[in-house]
């Protein structure tokens, strides 16, 4: 048996003594401890929520007697209680007091209850009655004895033939309640009750959106915390929550159907269940059916899933095809083309993109950049990436006259953009533009026709002051360019501040070399004019100077400009980077310069940061090199090359027809999970790691596993005091902004401080749970906040939500 | 899994202390169920169970019959005696209360056997022929030593003993799954995270150790208090007619240890 420890020993946990027999030398009582938090999967408690004692809800319900407490989840606790009066039992379900959402929240559970109330249905558990007691909002309910559809899962796989005696009844349920103008939302195995005789009946309508209702109805589902289950959830309620039918729930029936049939959910590239178990191959085309993810092709009606269903059942079964015949059935078919093209693959538009492509674009425009700030062209900053930048109209009016253009961008009569071509193959395409409100589909071309079949979807930075100015949106594409072109720079005629930078997604794929602009216009203008400069040759030095003493070089050309150039011999060092002063007087704008640093290995350093103290004639310019101490560096060399500049004329700034646009953008309801290992916040799945065979991939060795859930789309793994994340960008936030902050300033925050998450912990301070702002891999906007850490069980529960498709006006 | 899917549902049974529903029986599997089940009608797979079942807590036996105050040898001799009787199946029939309980069952039926049949079982024994159990009494008596002496009743000490065997089980098992992947250090280095103590084990140090990296065993910490999770749940589970008593079975065992 085990080693013996020395009855001496104290648990470093509850500093008993260990005593002997003690397996692995830790302490018994603590182990056993560990194993005591309540299972997880049958009474998970709602974060903060104690059930009222009986003794209390006594008090409040006189005309009851309280028997025993049935059950606490989320959404309030439920109690078996006996009506003497009418000597039957009810079910008793008390809402949270004081739960965040405020009126919200009870205007919802008034509606639930109004909604059960109105349907009378053997297969729908019957309100009695409901109301406020003191500060609690109650209902009565019918008493079903008996369990639910997921226990009995729990318990052993249901048998194929029980799932045929089960889903008629909920379809008749549905069907009613469909006929009723009430459609569920929210139908999953813990919804439906099966009684002692095998009596199905649904619960929780509470979850139902009145159809008959108005808008505002709507809105209580956006402020909602937990509003449907993602796994049974139709891909239109996840996509557009606010306008579902009830065919939302038929797609949600086929969920529960395939997962009776084949103990399994239908996720990602699920098989038909006839391949997984052993049944009637017919029955493939009604599940499939019902799981169609455009709801058009789904079956309109709950009856007629009942329908499918009878008519397998009451005609005899085909001989069982041989293996080769069976893909062949109809079935069979359906199954193949969704393995192709899983629902959610909207969701997962980047997933198939290897890891090192993602962003790719935005990368290698950096690293075409050759460090933002090295990149100056006149004396003005005109391009970055990630930090916001504009051009106060007295500074623009300071820059003097237009640039000089070498070319003017065409129509292209094919595309409909207009295109400049580029000294060396590259061209310039201005693709289109629009308000910062238009839809994907509300896009226009630069001559104002409507680019309706783009569906463009630019991401930018703010600009101050916005409300002053008309807005715009641009999208400038950079094709073919040569290597080691930079630099490109942008001045808008009339005169226009605007951030340029960000990401553009083109049908949901992020376009290539596209640049989104926004530009505020004088708020008279209606058309203006673009030019872009680019450096596209090799930078060529013009002056050299030691970094040790004055010696200095030139190497100008006969036709270059009188460039004034003075470099400071005081080259000094702070924090360890050098740091040199120059002054640099231009003559137009047909030349950008730069100054490097030349190492003793004879290789350049462009500077981390340039800061320039503007002037009449000359600018003095502070270069610094982080990472690079003064004794590093042998020499100076100060840079040029030409700017060739392409302008866009009369680029008309109103479509010729009004576009689509569309509402502010929203985040979507607030999801609370709490799970053991693995969270995807941008299907709101939860999942444990599959079990990995001993010494194969993926769980060699320790840590293995996490590099597994990153390749599969998951966010955040559990660790035993954190949530570590996988491949985030992220933000910290207060508390509070997890109620003010608008998914269009969390944007702007995570392109502005983008850093790369690696865990979250719980705040240490008292004023709230940790919060903070994300960038799934997929794209995800949203927060996230720990609510808590059960180290004992060991769980994490986390609430998070993410933005909303944005509604058409 | 799917934690956030307890919503308590209109009068639904979401505890199981009124008992199991009806036709439950078919899907329950323990070790237990396949002896209880079994009944008369011995099978080699409930056969097997009752051996196993016995091999893993006979120890808590034997240590209530020494402190009845049985010596050494008789309570060795006693405790082999009691399950060749167990294992010829005289004790299923009759004890319906203790049923639910392999633990309560043991018990009941050696204090059973204690009162009415120890003599016959040692004639019995005498005659010879009857099944055998391979137990490791030099163990078993190293073991008593250890065990306090000051404990009030031999019930006592028997849960006692009881929820040391099932804690012995359960880190073995947990251990030989980390060895089979390869992973006995890592066991080793971060064991004593498996009673709760974070100060116990500095991660730093351990990943510095194991050549890993700090947040990839924090991840495997968890995972690993899971499968002890899991693992214990589990085994608990093999000794209940009702899974789903696991919890109240944990309550029972962590009396017994605090006393």
């Amino acid at each position: 048996m085990s080693t013996h420890v020395k009855a001496e020993t104290r648990c470093p946990r509850c500093g008993q003594p260990i005593p002997g027999g003690a397996p692995a030398g830790l302490c018994p009582a603590c182990l056993l401890a560990q194993g005591t938090a309540t299972d997880l999967r049958d009474t998970a408690p709602a974060a903060g929520f104690q059930p009222p004692p009986i003794a209390e809800l006594a008090t409040l319900f006189p005309q009851l007697e309280i028997l025993r407490l049935l059950g606490v989840g989320g959404m309030g606790a439920v109690y078996q209680a006996r009506q003497p009066a009418l000597d039957r039992f009810v079910a008793l379900k008390i809402l949270p007091a004081g739960r965040p959402g405020g009126t919200a929240f009870a205007e919802r559970f008034n509606r639930e209850a109004r909604a059960l109330a109105r349907l009378s249905h053997p297969h729908i558990v019957a309100v009695h009655e409901f109301g406020q007691a003191g500060t609690l909002h109650y209902f009565l309910m019918e008493f079903v004895d008996g369990t639910n559809l997921r226990q009995l899962e729990r318990a052993g796989r249901l048998s194929p033939r029980e799932a045929l005696q089960i889903i008629p009844q909920i379809c008749d349920a549905l069907q009613y309640a469909h006929d009723e103008g009430v459609v569920h939302r929210d139908i999953k195995p813990e919804n439906v009750l099966v009684d002692r005789k095998g009596r199905v009946k649904i619960a929780d309508f509470g979850l139902a959106k009145i159809m008959s209702t108005d808008p505002a109805a709507a809105r209580l589902t956006v402020e909602g915390q937990v509003m449907g289950t993602p796994h049974y959830m139709a891909p239109e309620q996840l996509e557009r929550p606010l306008a579902v039918d009830h065919r939302a729930d038929i797609y949600s029936l086929g969920v529960v159907f395939y997962e009776m049939l084949t103990g399994d959910l239908p996720l990602g590239k699920f098989p038909p269940p006839s391949r997984k178990v052993e049944m009637d191959v017919r029955l493939d085309e009604v599940v499939l059916r019902a799981l169609e993810n455009d709801p058009e092709r789904r079956y309109q009606r709950a009856s007629d899933v009942r329908e499918g269903i009878s008519s397998v059942v009451s005609t005899d079964a085909p001989s069982p095809l041989p293996e080769v015949g069976k893909a062949n059935s109809p079935g069979a078919q359906q199954a193949s083309r969704r393995w192709a093209v899983p629902w959610f693959s909207w969701l997962r538009r980047d997933r198939r993109a290897p890891v090192g492509e993602k962003r790719g674009i935005r990368w290698s425009w950096v690293a075409g950049l050759a460090g933002t700030t090295a990149v100056l062209a006149v004396g003005v900053v005109a391009w970055l990436v990630f930090q916001p930048n504009w051009l106060t109209a007295e500074l623009r009016q300071r820059l003097g006259a237009s640039p000089p253009v070498d070319n003017f961008a065409e129509p292209d009569p094919q595309t409909g953009t207009w295109v400049a071509r580029l000294p060396g193959g590259g061209r310039m395409e201005l693709l289109a533009l629009s308000d910062p409100e238009s839809a994907p589909d509300g896009w226009w071309r630069p001559d104002g026709a409507p680019a309706s079949d783009l569906s463009l979807e630019a991401e930018t930075f703010a600009l101050a002051n916005p409300s002053t100015m008309l807005l715009k949106r641009f999208v400038l594409v950079l094709r073919d360019l040569p290597e080691g072109a930079s630099g490109p720079q942008a001045e808008f005629e009339p005169r226009a501040a605007f951030t340029s930078g960000g990401r553009v997604l083109r049908g949901g794929q992020q376009e290539p070399g596209a640049w989104p602009f926004l530009v505020g216009f004088p708020p008279s203008a209606r058309r203006a004019t673009l030019r872009v400069g680019l450096g596209l040759e090799p930078w060529r030095t013009i002056v050299t100077q030691s970094a040790t003493n004055y010696y200095g070089t030139q190497h100008r050309l006969p036709d270059d400009p009188p460039w004034t150039v003075n470099l400071s011999h005081g080259a000094a060092e702070a924090r360890g980077e050098a740091q040199i002063s120059y002054v640099f007087g231009d003559h137009g704008k047909g030349w950008a310069h730069r100054l490097v640093a030349v190492d003793t290995h004879a290789v350049e350093h462009v500077p981390s940061r340039v800061t320039a103290t503007p002037a009449d004639r000359f600018k003095l310019y502070t270069a610094a090199f982080r990472a690079l101490p003064l004794a590093a560096v042998k020499e100076f060399r100060m840079q040029v090359r030409r700017v060739h500049w392409v302008g866009f004329r009369d680029v008309v700034l109103e479509p010729r027809t009004p576009l689509a646009r569309l509402k502010p953008a929203l985040f979507g309801p607030a999801l609370e999970r709490t799970f053991e290992e693995l969270v995807d916040f941008d299907t709101g799945r939860t999942a444990d790691f599959p079990p990995g065979q001993p010494g194969e991939p993926p769980f060699v060795g320790v840590g293995a596993n996490v590099l597994w859930a990153q390749e599969n789309g998951f966010d955040a793994v559990a660790g035993t005091d954190e949530l570590q994340v996988l491949d985030m960008i992220g933000t910290s936030l207060t508390p509070a902004e997890w109620e003010t902050l608008s998914p269009e300033a969390l944007r702007q925050r995570l392109m502005e401080q983008p850093s790369r998450l690696r865990s979250l912990r719980p705040s240490p301070g008292h004023d709230g749970p940790a919060t903070y702002g994300f960038r799934t891999r997929e794209g995800g906007l949203g927060m996230v906040q720990l609510v808590a850490l059960d180290p004992a069980r060991p769980a994490v529960t986390v609430r998070f939500k993410t933005q909303s498709e944005r509604e058409r006006e | 899994m799917s934690a956030s899917e307890s919503e308590p549902k209109a009068g639904s049974e979401v505890d199981s202390e009124a008992g199991p529903p009806k036709g439950r029986e078919r899907f329950v599997t323990t070790r237990w169920t396949l002896v209880l089940s079994a009944g008369r009608r011995s099978s080699p797979q409930s056969d097997r169970a009752l051996g196993e079942l016995c091999q893993m807590y006979w120890y808590p036996l034997y240590a209530y019959v020494r402190r009845r105050g049985h010596p050494k040898e008789d309570a060795e001799d006693l405790t082999q005696a009691f399950f060749e009787r167990l294992l010829a199946k005289n004790y299923l029939e009759g004890l319906r209360a203790e049923r639910g309980r392999f633990r309560a069952f043991l018990l009941a039926s050696l204090k059973h056997f204690l009162a009415n049949e120890w003599d016959r079982a040692q004639r019995q024994k005498r005659g010879g022929g009857a099944l055998h159990l391979s137990l490791d009494w030099r163990d078993a008596e190293a073991r008593y030593d250890l065990d306090p002496a000051d404990l009030a009743s031999p019930d006592r000490l028997y849960d006692r003993a009881w929820a040391l065997a099932l804690l012995e089980r359960v880190v073995v098992r947990l251990r030989e799954e980390c060895v089979a992947e390869g992973k006995a250090a890592f066991f080793e280095a971060v064991k004593e995270c498996l009673t709760g103590g974070e100060a116990a084990v500095s991660y730093r140090e351990a990943a510095n150790g194991l050549q890993s990296s700090e947040g990839a065993l924090r991840v495997a910490v968890h995972r690993l208090r899971k499968r002890y999770r899991d693992l214990l749940r589990e085994e608990i589970a093999q000794t209940l007619e009702d899974p789903a008593q696991v919890s109240e079975e944990l309550r029972s065992l962590q009396a017994a240890l605090a006393g």
